[in-house]
C-alpha cells in the first residue's frame, strides 16, 4: 500500500524568507517523483512538511492511504544519521522499538532488511567501522524496515562516490519497483532525477514555485546498462531543454540555467 | 588502532604486561629524577629542611606512620567517593529536570553555578556546624566541591543529540521518555564521564578541605603534622590524597572505556 500526497495552497516562512507562497502539488500512490531545484529554494522544507517535522502556516498537507490507518513515512537524510552507540542491526531496529513492536519479532525484520540493502554479514559492527557507502545502505534499511507507505529521500547520495552511488541508485529502484511505496526523492542532480524518477519536478526559487512538472520516457526497470544508452541521454537532454524553455517563459528578465544551478 | 594489526609475534598478554610496565617507567621516571634532585638538594642544605622535607624520610614517614596515613586514607576515600556518587547522582537528576525545560534551566541554573563558585574553603566552617565534625562535614565539603562539571558536562551532552536524529524520533512519533533513554542519555553519556573524571580530582581536593576544619581523614593528619612540624608526614599525606585522587580518575577511566568502548571515539584502543 502507498500514500497518496496532496499539498494545497501551501505557503510556508521562516522568519523573513517566503520559502511557498502558494504551493499545489499531488502525487499520485506509488509514483516516484523527483525534486529538483536550486539550493535553498525548499526543496528539503517540502520533506518535511511531508514527514509533519513542519507545518504549513498556510494551507494543507494531506499524506493519506486507504482505510483507517495512519500512514507510514520515512526519512532518509543527507548523511547517515546513524546512532553511534548502536550497532548496524540495533540502528536499523530503532524505528520498529520506538513503534512498540516486540523485540524478537523487530530483531527478525531488521536483520531481514539488512540483507536486502547487502548488509546481512555487518550486522553486529559499530557506525564508525562502515564505509560512506555501507552507512548509507543502513540508512535506507532503517527507512525500508518499517514498510513504508511515503517514503522521503534528501540527497542521499550527494556524498558518495560515482561506483557506489550507482549501486545504490539502482537498489533504491529495485526495492520500489518490488514495494511500490510513494517515492519522493531531493536531489540536484538532473542525471540521477533523469535515472530513477518516473516524474520530475523542478522547483524555481524562493518563493519556489513548481517550474516543470514532467514524467519520464524511460522503461521502468533500469539497470547499469541504461547510463550508456541513447535513450537514457536523450532523456537527458529532453529534460535540459525542457527547463530551459521553463525558466525562459516564466521570466523574461533573462535568468538562465546556470544561474538556477550554480 | 586495533591490538591485532601489531606486527610483533609476542603474545598478546605479554605485549599487555609490556606496555604497562613502559607506561609505568614513563610516568616513574620523572618523579624519580625530581626525588633524587631533591634529595641531593636537601641533604647538600641548598634547601632548607624546614622547607622541604627529604624524600627518603618522606618515604620513611610513610612506612613509619602508617597505621595513622593508612587510617586517614581510608576515611578520606569512603568519604570522597561517596561524596563523588552522591554528587553525580544529584548533578545527573538536575540536568535531567533542567534539561526538560528552558524555565526550569533558567531557573536553576543560578544555584548550581552558586556550587562551582563558592569558596569551598571559606564555607567549610558553616558545614561543620551545620553537619557536625568529622566524615558529615568532609562528606558536605566534597559533594560541594564535586558537584558542578558532572552538571555541566550533563547538561551539554543532553543537548548534544544531532537534530537530524531528534527529527527520525519525532517522525517515527517516539515518546518523549523513549526520546530520552533511547537518544538524550546515551549522546550525553561520553560527555557525563568527561564531567566524572573532573568531579573524581575535585572530590578528593574538597573532602581534605573540609577534613582540614571539621577533622578526620588525611586532611586532619596534614594538619595535625603541619603544626608539628613533621614536613615529611605532611608530605607523606599529601602524595596519599595525590594518589586517591589518580585511583579515582582511573576508575572513572575504567568505567567509560567499559561503556563506551564499542562506539565512542575517546575510549577506542589509541596505542597498541
Amino acid at each position: 500500500m502507498s500514500a497518496r500526497v496532496k499539498l494545497t495552497d501551501v505557503a510556508k516562512r521562516f522568519r523573513d524568507s517566503i520559502i511557498f507562497d502558494d504551493l499545489d502539488l499531488q502525487i499520485e500512490p506509488g509514483s516516484f517523483v523527483a525534486v529538483m531545484g536550486p539550493s535553498g529554494c525548499g526543496k528539503s522544507t517540502l520533506l518535511r512538511l511531508l514527514a509533519g517535522l513542519e507545518r504549513p502556516d498556510v494551507g494543507r498537507v494531506q499524506v493519506e492511504i486507504a482505510g483507517q490507518e495512519s500512514p507510514r513515512i520515512s526519512f532518509v537524510f543527507q548523511e547517515a544519521q546513524l546512532l553511534p552507540w548502536r550497532s548496524v542491526l540495533q540502528n536499523v531496529t530503532l524505528p520498529l522499538e520506538l513503534g512498540g513492536q516486540e523485540a524478537r519479532e523487530a530483531t527478525s525484520m531488521a536483520r531481514e532488511a539488512l540483507i536486502r540493502v547487502g548488509l546481512g554479514e555487518a550486522l553486529s559492527k559499530y557506525p564508525h567501522q562502515l564505509s560512506g557507502g555501507m552507512k548509507m545502505r543502513v540508512s535506507l534499511a532503517r527507512a525500508l524496515v518499517t514498510r513504508p507507505h511515503l517514503l522521503l529521500l534528501d540527497e542521499p547520495f550527494a556524498a558518495l562516490d560515482d561506483v557506489t552511488r550507482f549501486r545504490l541508485q539502482n537498489d533504491l529502484r529495485a526495492f520500489w519497483l518490488a514495494e511500490r511505496m510513494t517515492v519522493v526523492f531531493v536531489t540536484h542532480s538532473m542525471t540521477e532525477s533523469a535515472y530513477l524518477a518516473d516524474r520530475q519536478i523542478m522547483l524555481s526559487r524562493r518563493p519556489a514555485e513548481i517550474l516543470l512538472d514532467r514524467i519520464s520516457e524511460l522503461p521502468p526497470h533500469r539497470q547499469d546498462e541504461l547510463r550508456v544508452t541513447s535513450a537514457y541521454l536523450a532523456e537527458i537532454e529532453k529534460l535540459q531543454n525542457q527547463l530551459q524553455s521553463a525558466l525562459h517563459s516564466r521570466a523574461q528578465g533573462g535568468w538562465r540555467l546556470d544561474e538556477e544551478f550554480p | 588502532m586495533r591490538k591485532d594489526s601489531s606486527t610483533t609475534s609476542l603474545p598478546d598478554s605479554h605485549k599487555g604486561v609490556q606496555t604497562r610496565l613502559q607506561t609505568l617507567a614513563k610516568v616513574l621516571g620523572p618523579l624519580l629524577i625530581v626525588g633524587v634532585g631533591l634529595e641531593v638538594a636537601v641533604r647538600a642544605e641548598w634547601i632548607s629542611p624546614f622547607v622541604l622535607p627529604r624524600p627518603t624520610d618522606v618515604l620513611k614517614s610513610l612506612v613509619n606512620d602508617r597505621v595513622e596515613l593508612l587510617d586517614g586514607l581510608h576515611a578520606t576515600a569512603m568519604a570522597s567517593s561517596l561524596a563523588l556518587g552522591v554528587s553525580a547522582s544529584a548533578a545527573m537528576v538536575m540536568a535531567l529536570i533542567m534539561s526538560q525545560s528552558r524555565w526550569a534551566r533558567q531557573a536553576l541554573l543560578p544555584y548550581a553555578v552558586f556550587f562551582q563558585t563558592v569558596p569551598i574553603i571559606a564555607l567549610a566552617p558553616m558545614l561543620v556546624i551545620w553537619f557536625g565534625f568529622g566524615f558529615p562535614t568532609a562528606l558536605a565539603s566534597a559533594v560541594v566541591a564535586s558537584f558542578f562539571p558532572v552538571l555541566a558536562s550533563a547538561l551539554a551532552g543532553l543537548d548534544s543529540a544531532d537534530s537530524a536524529w531528534v527529527d527520525l524520533f519525532r517522525l517515527h512519533r517516539a515518546s518523549a521518555w523513549q526520546e530520552l533513554v533511547k537518544l538524550r542519555l546515551p549522546a550525553a553519556l561520553p560527555y557525563v564521564f568527561a564531567g566524572l573524571r573532573v568531579s573524581a580530582g575535585l572530590a578528593v581536593i574538597g573532602c581534605i578541605v573540609g577534613e582540614f576544619i571539621g577533622g578526620g581523614g588525611l586532611g586532619s593528619v596534614i594538619d595535625a603534622a603541619r603544626t608539628q612540624q613533621k614536613l615529611d608526614k605532611v608530605f607523606a599525606a599529601v602524595f596519599l590524597s595525590s594518589a586517591l585522587g589518580f585511583f579515582m580518575i582511573g576508575v572513572v577511566d575504567q568505567l567509560a572505556k567499559w561503556s563506551l568502548s564499542p562506539w565512542h571515539v575517546s575510549a577506542r584502543d589509541q596505542d597498541a
